[in-house]
């Protein structure tokens, strides 16, 4: 199995500072109070070429850092890592040749040049042949919609404009991995889903791999192959995304709406309530127990007009995943 | 197929170029403020060669002076100021843009000061000496401008040192506009931008003449002014050398150290 990144026990601390508050500005700002970050704690992972995995994570978890250290910014205090089987943070400029990087907090075009004298750029330092350049460039114009907005200066762009400018002149070059942190940050919705589908497709015909962070839930359901939760620097999920589904158990949302108001507590017994309102009733319950004749009784039941099963919402399942690692870090 | 190991930097200098020219009226402005300064200098000291009723001050006469600023601003226009580019960078995270390329950084700051120097050469320094020889008549034998080249190459080649150093100081203290501005306030003074070193005192000429700042504006505008002899150019050429290699030592140990200090700062 071809892997294309390995990390192994990455560790990486900051030293940074909190100014003391106090009335006389001055003199407060001169009282600080110095302490360690740890951003990265022993995070081992491996991702195979062709996936496409999510990096996610409360805000400061680490992820930001995590690929700054995989693209060769940032030095990690221990550990290692190979990325296309290069040591990131010894040789940077080599590995740039095969990545491609977008980042919704930087900006990687001329501000004050139009978009397309960016591409230019790319195409120079990368050494691109002018023809392969042209299908590239009108390939990405059709699929994001950049007709009108390639030609313009860039500091007169949307941001959403901007991020898709950006995500063209980071992939450009046809890297074999794409980090991608936050990278649909105020684009609009046709735009992101074709980029979904450009990503597939770049995926598919050219074997990339993306490693990509968002809080947007949409986001990982439509892209996420591989997922990895990250938390205070901590690796604390890595698997697929049913896996993560799967993590708190088996269990199902059963919503059930009734032809009456119904009272919550004549529902407990079925399982554990989620929700209840009026005619309305949502309950977490283990996939076995759908088939109990509990269930069967409460569905066939003539007071109910209606019921649906899903799977729990992923959005929720991440904040109860966030919550249950916070607990489990205060009782240590 | 892989840009060539230089191609992919004169790319980068060429988009460098190509931002500033973005702004046209304000080139045409810093222009306009380069050949000001001289002509401010000019009046400054004819007003003094008029109270002092002399022709010449150190044997230096008033035509020579003229020559002297006009020069300085021709250099001062070519001057690698790249410190508050990199400052900027490193304070907003601009050198990301060029960290996730495959560029050094170090290398792409040097070849964007080198496109800055060439292009100011031609539109702002150039013109100015064109100028100062239409009206003054001023010209030099082959030997002394080759020597007067050579002066400026060694200037260029030591603010672009110094300009790496200061800039690369933020990854270590993040704010260096302070510095930076201590270092200008120097070689305006000890380089010979404010008044020409020949004209100091002895105890304040005794020490410019050991510094490094004389060779940033002083060392080409003199030659070019006559203010020193071709012979004392190749002899001051030595103290230029070892300035270089000092300089150069520094800024090597400078970077160095900061590869580890850009997780503190500017990403």
């Amino acid at each position: 199995m071809e892997y294309v990144i390995e990390a192994k026990n990455l560790s990486k601390s900051f030293r940074s500072y909190e100014t003391r508050q106090g009335k006389k500005i001055f003199l407060a700002s001169l009282r600080r109070k110095y302490y360690t970050q740890k951003a990265l704690q022993n995070v081992s992972f491996k991702v195979k070429r062709g996936d496409i995995v999510m990096l996610l994570g409360q805000n400061g978890s680490g992820k930001s850092t995590l690929i700054k250290i995989l693209v060769g910014i940032l030095h990690p205090d221990k550990g290692s890592a190979k990325v296309l089987g290069i040591t990131p943070w010894e040789e940077r400029v080599k590995l740039a040749w095969d990545y491609g990087m977008v980042s919704g907090a930087h900006n990687q075009l001329f501000w004050n040049l139009p978009a397309i004298d960016s591409f230019n750029y790319v195409r120079g330092i990368y050494g691109i042949h002018k023809k392969e350049f042209d299908e590239r460039l009108a390939y990405f114009v059709k699929i994001l919609a950049l007709e009108d907005v390639y030609k313009k200066q860039v500091r007169t762009l949307s941001l959403g404009e901007r991020m898709k400018c950006n995500f063209v002149a980071s992939v450009l070059h046809l890297p074999k991995i794409v980090f991608m942190d936050e990278a649909t940050i105020g684009m609009d919705l046709p735009a992101v889903l074709n980029l979904r589908e450009a990503i597939f497709d770049m995926r598919d015909k050219q074997g990339m791999t993306f490693f990509i962070t968002t809080h947007i839930v949409d986001e990982i359901k439509a892209l996420a192959r591989g997922v990895i939760i990250i938390d205070k620097g901590r690796i604390v999920f890595d698997g697929t995304r049913a896996e993560l589904q799967r993590f708190f158990g088996s269990k199902k949302q059963l919503e059930i709406r009734f032809n009456k108001e119904i009272r919550e507590k004549d529902y407990a017994r079925y399982g554990e309530i989620v929700e209840a309102k009026k005619d309305y009733l949502r309950l977490e319950i283990e996939a076995d127990a759908l088939k109990s004749s509990k269930i069967s009784e409460l569905l066939n039941n003539d007071e109910v007009t209606d019921y649906n099963v899903s799977d729990p919402d992923l959005a929720k399942v991440l904040a109860r995943f966030y919550k249950l690692n916070r607990e489990k870090r205060h009782k240590r | 197929m892989h840009q060539n190991m230089i191609g992919k930097y004169l790319v980068h200098a060429r988009f460098i170029i190509k931002r500033r020219l973005a702004f046209k009226l304000d080139m045409a402005l810093l222009f306009g403020l380069q050949i000001i300064s001289p002509i401010i200098m000019l009046f400054v000291w004819s007003a003094v060669y008029l109270a002092t009723q002399t022709n010449s001050i150190n044997n230096f006469t008033l035509l020579q002076i003229a020559t002297y600023f006009f020069v300085v601003a021709a250099v001062n226009s070519m001057a690698p100021d790249i410190s508050w580019g990199i400052l900027g960078d490193i304070k907003t995270g601009g050198t990301f843009s060029v960290m996730t390329k495959p560029l050094s950084y170090l290398k792409s700051v040097v070849f964007a000061g080198s496109a800055n120097f060439v292009f100011d050469a031609m539109t702002i320094g150039a013109p100015i000496l064109i100028l100062l020889y239409i009206f003054t008549g001023t010209a030099l034998s082959a030997y002394s401008f080759a020597l007067f080249l050579l002066a400026v190459l060694i200037a260029f080649a030591l603010g672009m040192m110094f300009n790496i150093i200061l800039g690369y100081l933020a990854f270590f203290i993040v704010e260096t506009a302070g510095v930076i501005n201590i270092y200008y306030f120097t070689i305006d003074f000890f380089g010979g931008w404010l008044v020409p070193l020949n004209l100091f005192p002895q105890y304040i000429s005794s020490i410019t003449s050991v510094l490094p700042f004389q060779f940033l504006y002083y060392f080409p505008a003199a030659i070019f002014s006559h203010a020193i002899t071709s012979a004392q150019a190749i002899g001051l050429l030595s103290v230029a050398a070892f300035w270089l290699v000092a300089i150069g030592i520094l800024t090597w140990g400078v970077v160095f150290a900061a590869k580890r200090h850009v997780d503190a700062v500017g990403v």
